[in-house]
């Protein structure tokens, strides 16, 4: 029977069809036999990801991990280069824009012509604050003196970003973008040193200097932010083996994991965890030698390879080669809790979530979803994650004690207090366990329940603590007398090191706390002295706390001076300002609570007592290496 | 009926294929229109299953476009039916079907899709655009045809 024109048409597409999906599956049944080694460095960059993940390239383009690292334009830069002159640590300074182009000029103090022009090649950071970077010749991309504070909405010098006193100098904190924050701001990033021969033959010769100025570099890197690559591994071999769609469609299909990229969901929870430690888990290289390796090439970590075949984190106690052998210990609380950012991984694997539960990152967070400040949805930025494994949790008495007085307080309020210092800003311990308040006391560390409860004692939550449990009377000696007590939090507010003093300031009136507006009021004063301290961080949460109060007690006049209030002017021009402040403010009344005798019976602040825990403060500076 | 037929002075074949295919166009216009007007109502209660997934909002704005506008050329080719001959009637069939296939499998392929990749059922979208082109090639014969 003779074929019409149809349908010997449609008997060659169908053959054409056939032959083409002969193909395609014996290419699949191969890649699925034998399936393809992963190029370690095939980075394709995330505009590849998208023609197949628009979704999840949608998710992640709103995050601030791709705006980790931009190229400077005006899309990236949020700084006002206004031409205004920025006056910080003696030196005057001004952002301009022309052309396009942005630049910070160095002005002379005494005459102000211009030292020095230097323009900004690339911007780190978008959420909080952002750097800026200029490059040289050698290839160095080098921090400039000024950050952009989004929230603040003003410059500042860095010194003002870091626990320092206000003894340092203009240049203290300059740092080189190439060997440092390349890695973990950038995806596939390879520092490329160039010159590293001729560095060992100096140091072999005896020879002393500062590496960070004496290297070239010719760094590079797959792709400026976090993308995609940094979480799911180089992609270029599953973009290749899935342009088959046979094999696409069979992964459907079987809903398994496609073993050419990496998904952290599809990973036993260390492994996840690990994906975000690389970063989030301050960490050096795992032997000695891979140090060369990493400036030469890169790091070797790719997401889903175990970390610690890698990197080692940092600890109190690892070694420092070089410079204060304190260096990591002052970065952790003494019970080896974190206490800056960065450490987030250190955290969690202290915590029996982890140990015992299996927490993982991602259980809490959202790489694709959520609010792109912390990366997480609202419910579990209230904690409702845990109760995915803790139903029965506001059945505890000490739970369903709490939750009559204040049904509002959640899960990390109490069990991830805020006690970490980063970025300008204090953040919550991803170290997760039950409040122990005098134990918190004796280390010298923030704790959950008097941070709330600023006019209160640790001995004070140590007691709420045991009534609720109904295990009352149980002797404490734990505490010193001193920190038995006084109000916890303002004890440490006045005779902590910087990091307990930054911490305290931020909590003392935060918006969350459970002071009284008589309370709030009351506080004022030691506020106001605290925003006298050595150290710029410390007066800035000082400032915000005061300002929480004044708006919580309509006191708009000294609001708008606290406002005005610049935690990093000359002490001269802060000292008129906290003038105004204290003019401004309410006359103390007659304490009802001494705050453990911070007060004196007239409401104004106990300066002998506040000297004298004054005189106990640590004031070791904390490097805390952003 | 028979004696308007006669009366018409149409080949029957060609009548018959003409009201098969106005009958479909207009049914397939006012299903695919109101297929529009439900996509956009999707939009207007913001439904995050449509919304959030860019594969499906492409596939179902497809088979929207594309049952709308087959519905449209059915109807053409209804009109048109009388002008091109008797040999263009064959063309009916498979116009009728590449005119519900394609949008079918768009609209089919965003269901239970993949991030990347349509459902199975979008193989029915390049079989419809096969017989698409199978009646185009048999109108395009018919209109090129010698008159007799």
């Amino acid at each position: 029977m003779a074929l019409t024109t149809p349908k010997r048409l449609l008997a060659a597409a169908g053959v054409v069809a056939v032959a083409l999906a002969g193909w395609w599956g014996l290419q699949a049944i191969r890649s699925f036999e034998a399936p393809p080694e992963r190029d370690r460095n095939a980075f394709v960059g995330s505009n590849s990801c998208l023609s197949c993940h628009a979704d999840h390239h949608a998710s992640w383009k709103r995050t601030y991990h791709r705006t980790m690292t931009q190229e400077a334009s005006a899309q990236s830069v949020q700084g006002r280069f206004d031409g205004q002159v920025v006056q910080a640590w003696g030196v005057p300074m001004r952002p301009v824009m022309e052309d396009g182009r942005y630049y910070f000029e160095y002005l002379d103090p005494a005459t102000q012509a211009v030292k020095a022009k230097v323009e900004i090649s690339r911007t780190v950071g978008s959420h909080r604050y952002q750097q800026y970077l200029a490059k040289d010749a050698d290839g160095r991309y080098s921090r400039m003196h000024l950050i952009w504070h989004n929230g603040d909405q003003r410059w500042i010098h860095y010194n003002g970003a870091f626990l320092y006193d206000d003894a340092q100098g203009f240049n203290q904190h300059a740092a080189v973008w190439n060997p440092n924050c390349i890695f973990c701001h950038n995806t596939g990033p390879n520092p490329g040193i160039s010159n590293e021969q001729e560095l060992l033959q100096r140091i072999g010769q005896g020879q002393r200097f500062n590496y960070l100025n004496a290297a070239h570099w010719q760094s590079t890197v797959a792709e400026l932010g976090i993308a995609c690559e940094s979480c799911h591994g180089p992609g270029g071999t599953h973009a290749s083996a899935n342009r088959n769609p046979l094999r696409r469609y069979w992964l459907h299909w079987q809903g398994k994991g496609d073993p050419t990229i990496t998904n952290p969901r599809r990973l036993p929870p260390e492994r996840s965890a690990e994906v975000c430690g690389q970063c989030h888990g301050q960490r050096q290289p795992a032997r000695l030698s891979m140090a060369t390796e990493w400036l030469r090439s890169g790091p070797s970590y790719r997401a889903g390879d175990v970390l610690a075949d890698h990197v080692s984190l940092v600890w109190p106690d690892t070694p420092v080669s070089v410079g204060d052998p304190n260096l990591f210990r002052q970065r952790f609380w003494r019970d080896g809790t974190p206490r800056l950012s960065a450490y987030e991984m250190q955290s969690l694997v202290q915590s029996t979530c982890y140990t015992q539960g299996g927490a993982t990152c991602i259980g809490c967070h959202e790489a694709h979803g959520g609010d792109p400040a912390g990366m997480i949805t609202e419910p579990n930025r209230a904690g409702a994650a845990c109760l995915g494994c803790h139903q029965n949790a506001a059945a505890l008495p000490a739970h369903a004690a709490h939750a009559k007085v204040s049904p509002e307080t959640n899960c990390v309020d109490c069990h991830m207090p805020k006690m970490v210092y980063g970025v300008m800003e204090i953040h919550r311990t991803h170290r997760i366990r039950a409040p122990d308040p005098l134990a918190s006391a004796d280390h010298q560390q923030p704790d959950a329940c008097t941070s709330c409860h600023g006019n209160q004692s640790a001995q004070w939550a140590a007691d709420a603590i045991d009534q609720w449990r109904g295990v009352a009377a149980v002797p404490h000696g734990a505490a010193s007398p001193s920190a038995a007590a006084l109000p916890e939090n303002l004890r440490q507010l006045f005779g902590g090191d910087p990091v307990q003093r930054a911490v305290a300031a931020k909590l003392a009136a935060s918006p969350k706390s459970a002071l009284s507006a008589e309370q709030r009021a009351a506080q004022l004063p030691l506020l106001f002295a605290a925003m006298e301290d050595g150290y710029p961080a410390v007066r800035r949460f000082a400032q915000q706390s005061a300002s929480v109060s004044a708006e919580r007690l309509a006191l708009p006049l000294l609001l708008a001076a606290l406002q005005r209030f610049d935690f990093i002017a000359p002490a001269s021009q802060r000292a008129e300002a906290l003038r105004q402040i204290r003019a401004l403010a309410p006359k103390p009344l007659p304490a009802a609570d001494s705050l453990g005798g911070l007060l004196k019976a007239d409401g104004a602040p106990n300066t002998h007592l506040l000297d004298m825990l004054r005189a106990q403060a640590d004031t070791t500076a904390i490097n805390i290496g952003e | 009926m028979a004696q308007q037929k006669a009366q018409s002075g149409l080949n029957p074949a060609v009548e018959l294929a003409a009201q098969k295919s106005l009958r479909y166009g207009f049914t397939a216009l006012l299903v695919f229109v109101a297929g529009g007007l439900s996509l956009e109502f999707l939009h207007l209660i913001k439904a995050p299953w449509y919304l959030e997934s860019h594969l499906r909002r492409e596939l179902w704005v497809l088979g929207h476009a594309h049952g709308a506008l087959l519905a449209l050329f059915n109807l053409a080719y209804a009109a048109l039916l009388s002008c091109m001959g008797a040999t263009a009637a064959s063309a009916g069939v498979w116009l009728r079907w590449g005119a519900a296939l394609v949008p079918a499998g768009f609209l089919l392929g965003g269901i239970g899709n993949s991030e990347g990749d349509p459902s199975l059922l979008i193989v029915l979208t390049p079989v419809g655009a096969l017989a698409l082109l199978l009646a185009l090639l048999l109108c395009v014969k018919a209109v090129w045809r010698r008159p007799e």
